[in-house]
């Protein structure tokens, strides 16, 4: 049934949700952590920022971003000065699309983790002679793992089933910037069933694997720290 | 700025904490004025609860970065012209109310990880051992456990131990008994007292409890509505009429005392006092114990009464000789006395009816013989 599908679109998904996952983990972490101390007017207008993807349209988040990314946009222009090549329906386009829109789903369970650890943990690493980066790695990452498991699957997830923001700008190349969840709607809208199916039950599959691990350790860390 | 009422006088306590410190949340001010803290063994730091000794505490530290003023422990300018020494390299330690133990590591790497950062600083130069701290604080049985399982008492103890491997030059408790309940909190004294005697780093240690001073104090810092009012050496601070010490309790006296000689069928420990000698129940205590050991001893003034001369036959054990030093009036109808024993540097306070003082012409200078229905060993 597999022989004559075309996986790349599958190949391309992993991608770019792995390369995004990374990215958010490492630039969500001091986002979030400026996020979980800032308190009053300045909390509210930024968690509200963050939290924009999960209301605004996907067609409006890729639209302001391909203004702004394209040829002729603000960072379109620099990242041309700069002697790249554009970024729109590339995978680096992709990738800072999807960035955005899975911004909340790693920021949140990110914040919740620092917000409840409190500052008393860092504050003793501190008296014990611990600098600002040897605590983060020594004391508030280890203390805050489960909240970084939790993070990496919603962001990696999200961003795997993510449709209208790649589509805006990434267009539909294929083997460059067609994902799985585009190409599916393109087989269905070429009445291609099977070629659907099978595409559809191996996202299926998959995300049922993923989730089961990351329930599976998420148990095993808690009943760790018990 | 207002100064501190009291000033030091005494050769021992040159000031090696010093500063002063200003800082404003909501309805609070911290406002300490200047102060100088003994680089020697343990200061009190003593109030009621909002009057801002955690604050206080904290801003010294460097955990409140709003605070202002200066802060200079030793030859370091922790706090100077707006800059403050970012906390890792103070070389402080400090004990939190609750024990704040790391959660994912077991006992030892908690001990550890303040030493491996310490001799990683400076190699060579650790001069507080692992296994002179484990057997100080008797942790030798929890190394493998997960602080999880510990109880109150024992996570302190860690918490102390995990602090004092970080080789800090100063010592900083906030009420480090406060969570403890009283049986945990009576197992935890003798370590600290041990701390003590054998540290050469002094101790900032909080306290709203005139027990733990009485026992463990050697300075007061003296705390009120966000101000040092007094920083005192634990003598005056302990005996002088009107102490925020005993506010609204009965006046007592606290005198030190020398383990000279146990009666264990009488149940009596005999103890040096200056030049008198007291007898008292024993009690359990590693300081009480062994001869030689110094304990603290507390006396109501209203179990002091005087008499004329050395008693021939009586049931009562203590009377001492001793020589009224000031007379004060304490309320409507008595006074309270200072007395001295010779060579006793802490008075012994009595009170008297003011119909008794009269009666007996009771004045400055004379001598007399203080007999003492009770009296008991701190512990």
């Amino acid at each position: 049934m597999l022989a004559g599908v075309d996986l790349q679109p599958l190949w391309i998904s992993l991608q770019v949700a792995f390369y995004t996952t990374i990215l958010l983990i490492i630039l969500g972490t001091p986002l979030a952590l400026w996020l979980a101390r800032v308190q009053g007017m300045k909390k509210a207008v930024f968690e509200a920022m963050v939290a924009l993807p999960l209301v605004l349209p996907p067609t409006v988040l890729g639209f302001y971003l391909l203004v702004t990314i394209g040829p002729g946009g603000p960072i379109g222009e620099l990242w041309a000065s700069m002697g790249f090549s554009p970024l729109p329906f590339s995978m680096s386009g992709l990738v800072i699309g999807s960035f955005l829109y899975s911004l909340p789903f790693a920021i949140q369970p990110l914040m919740n983790g620092f917000e409840q650890l409190g500052s008393r943990s860092s504050e003793v690493a501190a008296t014990l002679g611990a600098g600002p980066i040897d605590r983060f790695f020594s004391v508030t990452l280890p203390l805050t793992r489960r909240h970084y498991l939790v993070a990496a699957t919603l962001a990696f997830a999200h961003t795997m089933g993510e449709f209208g923001v790649i589509l805006m700008i990434g267009g539909n190349i294929p083997g460059v910037t067609q994902v799985a969840s585009i190409a599916i709607y393109d087989h269905v809208d070429a009445l291609e069933y099977s070629e659907a199916h099978v595409l559809s039950a191996i996202m299926l599959g998959m995300s049922l694997v993923v989730l089961t691990i990351v329930y599976g350790v998420n148990r095993r860390m808690e009943l760790k720290l018990r | 700025m207002t100064k501190p009422k009291q000033s030091i006088k005494n050769a021992e306590l040159t000031g090696l904490l010093q500063g002063q410190l200003y800082w404003q949340r909501g309805d609070f001010t911290l406002d300490t004025g200047n102060f100088e803290i003994p680089a020697k063994g343990l200061t009190a730091i003593f109030g009621h609860s909002g009057s801002g000794k955690t604050t206080f505490l904290r801003c010294l530290a460097g955990f409140e970065n709003t605070a202002k003023g200066q802060v200079v422990f030793s030859d370091q300018a922790w706090l100077l012209n707006g800059k403050s020494m970012p906390i890792y390299k103070r070389q402080l330690g400090y004990v939190f109310q609750e024990a704040s133990l790391f959660s994912h590591l077991n006992v030892e790497d908690n001990l550890r990880y303040g030493l491996k950062r310490a001799q990683k600083k400076s190699p060579g130069l650790v001069d507080i051992e692992f296994e002179q701290v484990i057997e100080w604080l008797g942790l030798a049985d929890l190394l493998n456990r997960n602080t999880i399982t510990l109880s109150g008492g024992e996570r302190q103890r860690v918490a102390i131990g995990r602090t004092l491997l970080s080789q800090p030059k100063i010592l900083m408790m906030d009420e480090p008994m406060a969570a403890l309940d009283l049986f945990a909190k009576r197992a935890i004294m003798p370590y600290l007292e041990r701390l003590r005697d054998e540290l050469a780093i002094p101790i900032l240690y909080i306290t709203h409890s005139p027990e733990e001073v009485e026992r463990l104090a050697d300075t007061v810092i003296f705390m009120q509505q966000g101000r040092i009012t007094s920083i005192e050496p634990i003598e005056p601070a302990l005996n002088r009429p009107n102490t925020p010490l005993y506010q609204g309790a009965e006046p007592r006296s606290v005198l030190s005392a020398k383990v000279v000689e146990k009666f264990d069928d009488e149940g009596l420990t005999r103890l040096q006092v200056g030049d008198a000698e007291l007898f008292v129940p024993s009690v359990e205590d590693a300081q009480a114990n062994q001869m030689g050991g110094q304990v603290r001893v507390v006396i109501s003034a209203k179990q002091v009464s005087l008499l004329s001369e050395q008693p021939s036959q009586t049931s009562m054990l203590n009377h001492l000789a001793v020589t009224i030093e000031s007379i004060d009036t304490h309320n409507e109808y008595s006074y309270l006395l200072k007395l001295r024993v010779e060579n006793e540097p802490w008075p012994l306070l009595a009170q008297v009816t003011k119909r008794s003082h009269n009666k007996l012409n009771l004045q400055v200078g004379q001598a007399w013989v203080a007999a003492i229905k009770s009296v008991s060993i701190l512990n």
